[in-house]
């Protein structure tokens, strides 16, 4: 997997991942992906946009980053997930606890107003 | 057209890379019966779970370290078997775990997904082997069912949705050779009854005609704290949800089909302690009381699992339990800093007696903040020894963020009184104080006055406040009319402009916020403005503490049996020989 990290305006990262999110892709991404998004309180928007497949490893991976994130004080929000991807986060219950949005922006609007 | 059949196989080692050749394997296969991209994306997802499982328990065996995994394909029908020679572990009847509330639980997603995604999931243990086999039906020209590709379990010839049909009474009984599909779907369904997990069907069977079927609304409630059931009920279809103490709050738990309600309050013999409601419409299957405790405990299996349902709904519950002792704690440390914080807030109003060394003007203050903290305050103090400073403000909003724009507020009003004597300048320099790093958007309403002792002037500025009450001399209480201004806090550039009056000995001046005049009775009616005039002009003749003290008795009578919902403040100041 692929990640970038785009820094936002405030304290604010956009985080972009690539591929596909099963065991390996979440091995690939671990240590970048959690020291960017656990280490200090901050708002994270994850951009799913380019995640052709997830598996219950990377919503693993995306509840911890979230626990992590809440426990500190910030929050992770999920944008733009595929339509498949989205049925698989629904699925897992994942909507039900992390904010999931259609788009990058709105992720970006609402995501910081709420 | 001949139904297309395809077949491969592949043994991969146990390692994390076997998972993506596993997968390319179940791709190509797909792609060549012509799955389209979303069934890809699902035969993948199960492959991937399934393997991703298999791998990571079924290392352990060093003779023979191999998963095995076998994808065929018959008519629009895909079946995939995954075996391996480790530990025993049943992902396709292992419990979907409930969904996450909160981020505190989660685990478990992959047996959640399997169920979901594939059209059937069945594990065995056979030859030593872990066998997990799923079924995943994909677009084109329907075919049947594969023969004998998953050997017990129900028919599965039309396979539109997941849930059992269960049959008028699920206790009709048909001589096996009269049975049709819907009995065998339902025979099937029993087995995979978390409680009957491992029973043996014949031995259910003719208890289960003692059990009653029973359909309810979503939202209908099953069980309500302090009731009881004499029946332990089943999730046939739908779910059910739990709740402790209120139906609105969150739910603290959700069973799903296959799953039981109501066993605790049966076996303890005590009433309910949450309400049982149903989510979505839902099917049961109540099983009476005495069944299940007399007959059906003796098959085997039912006990052993009955009891560790039991002891997870346990070890759920003592967790719970230590949420809530957590969450009490902290409430009472937010009781204790919230009230540490309205005493700060009142210990920054001044002290009465005010100006007690001017023998020419009469002074009082009153504030009484509401239950929840706000962002009321008054202050009177000299400026030098010709002239006295009087202000009242009311911040927007209530709660902690008000209580500390409030404290920056008085602050900043505190230091530009300290060089400055023209209300007009100190006015605009507070809101411009304000603006900076205001990045809640709260704001102030506020008067500020001077009034000079020698020239009995009052020059006086408002910033979006209340209109006060002023009586010259002997003359009755009318409004004050000041030029207009916005409230403080939100345009740095904001225009205010002063006013002036002359207050000749025995005038009043009246400052209060919204808290009187808002304060509402039982009849939703408010105090108002009129009866703030009427009130203070009865009241015109006394003493400032007289004329508070005798506002705010006014407004407790008028708002009596209401909670007061705002601060209540005033500032009363007079002039004397």
């Amino acid at each position: 997997m692929k990640m970038t990290i785009q820094q936002l305006e405030g304290d604010s990262i956009l985080v972009g991942l690539e591929g596909r999110f099963d065991i390996e892709g979440a091995q690939s991404i671990e240590d970048p992906f959690t020291f960017a998004t656990t280490t200090k309180a901050r708002r994270v928007v994850v951009d799913l946009s380019s995640v052709d497949f997830i598996a219950s490893i990377g919503i693993r991976t995306l509840f911890s980053a979230a626990r992590a994130q809440s426990q500190r004080g910030g929050r992770i929000v999920l944008a733009a997930p595929s339509e498949m991807v989205r049925k698989v986060l629904v699925t897992a219950g994942v909507d039900q606890v992390i904010p999931l949005f259609d788009t990058v922006e709105a992720a970006l609007v609402r995501g910081n107003a709420t | 057209m001949a139904t297309q059949r395809l077949s491969r196989r592949l043994q991969v080692p146990n390692e994390l890379a076997s998972v993506r050749r596993g997968v390319d394997l179940v791709r190509e296969i797909g792609a060549e019966a012509g799955m389209d991209e979303d069934d890809l994306f699902r035969a993948d997802l199960c492959l991937t779970e399934a393997l991703t499982n298999s791998i990571v328990h079924g290392g352990k065996d060093a003779q023979a370290p191999q998963t095995e995994i076998v994808c065929e394909v018959a008519g629009n029908w895909l079946r995939c078997r995954i075996s391996d020679s480790g530990d025993p572990f049943d992902p396709a009847s292992a419990e979907p775990p409930p969904l996450p509330t909160s981020l505190a639980v989660e685990g478990g997603a992959g047996v959640r997904l399997l169920h979901r995604f594939a059209e059937e999931c069945q594990y065995e243990r056979r030859a030593g082997r872990n066998v997990l086999t799923f079924v995943i039906r994909f677009g084109g020209e329907d075919t049947r069912f594969p023969d004998n590709w998953i050997e017990r379990g129900p028919d599965r010839r039309s396979l539109k949705s997941a849930e059992p049909v269960v049959p008028a009474m699920a206790g009709d009984l048909r001589p096996l050779r009269e049975r049709t599909n819907d009995d065998r779907r339902w025979n099937g369904f029993i087995s995979r009854i978390r409680i009957f997990r491992g029973a043996a069907y014949s031995d259910l069977e003719p208890l289960l005609a003692e059990c009653r079927r029973q359909c309810m609304a979503a939202g209908e409630v099953w069980l309500a704290p302090g009731e009881r059931s004499p029946d332990v009920a089943v999730v046939l279809s739908g779910r059910l949800r739990v709740h402790v103490e209120r139906k609105d709050t969150a739910p603290i738990h959700v069973i799903e089909a296959g799953h039981c309600a109501g066993e605790m309050q049966l076996l303890d013999g005590k009433a309910a302690s949450a309400f049982v409601i149903a989510d979505v419409d839902s099917e049961l299957l109540m099983i009476p009381g005495d069944v299940l405790l007399k007959k059906m405990m003796v098959v085997p299996g039912v006990a052993e699992n009955l009891l560790s349902i039991l002891a997870g709904r346990i070890r759920r519950s003592d967790r719970l339990i230590a949420d809530q002792v957590r969450a009490a704690l902290e409430l009472e440390r937010l009781q204790r800093e919230l009230k540490l914080a309205k005493e700060i807030q009142t210990s920054m109003l001044p002290v009465p007696p005010l100006f007690p060394e001017q023998p020419q003007v009469d002074c009082a203050g009153y504030m009484r903040p509401a239950r929840e903290i706000g962002g009321d305050f008054y202050d009177a103090f000299p400026l030098d020894a010709d002239r006295l400073f009087l202000t009242i403000g009311d911040i927007c909003g209530k709660g902690l963020p008000s209580a500390l724009f409030m404290v920056r507020t008085l602050t900043t009003l505190w230091n530009e009184t300290a060089r400055r004597r023209k209300p007009l300048r100190i006015v605009e320099l507070v809101n411009r104080h304000l603006c900076n790093n205001n990045d809640t958007s709260l704001f102030v309403s506020l008067f500020c006055a001077v009034y000079d002792l020698s020239s009995r002037q009052l020059t006086y500025v408002n910033a979006g406040h209340n209109p006060p009450l002023i009586a010259l001399g002997d003359e009755p209480f009318h409004w004050l009319a000041s030029p207009p201004g916005v409230v403080a806090g939100i345009l740095p550039d904001a225009a205010y402009r002063a006013g002036t009056v002359h207050l000749p000995p025995g005038s009043r001046l009246l400052l209060y916020t919204d808290g009187l005049t808002d304060a509402e009775s039982v009849d939703n009616e408010w105090f108002g403005q009129d009866r703030l005039l009427a009130t203070a002009e009865s009241l015109r003749t006394g003493s400032m503490t007289e004329l508070a003290n005798g506002l705010v008795d006014a407004v407790d009578r008028f708002a009596t049996g209401r909670e007061q919902a705002d601060d209540v403040t005033l500032l009363a100041f007079g002039t004397r020989d």
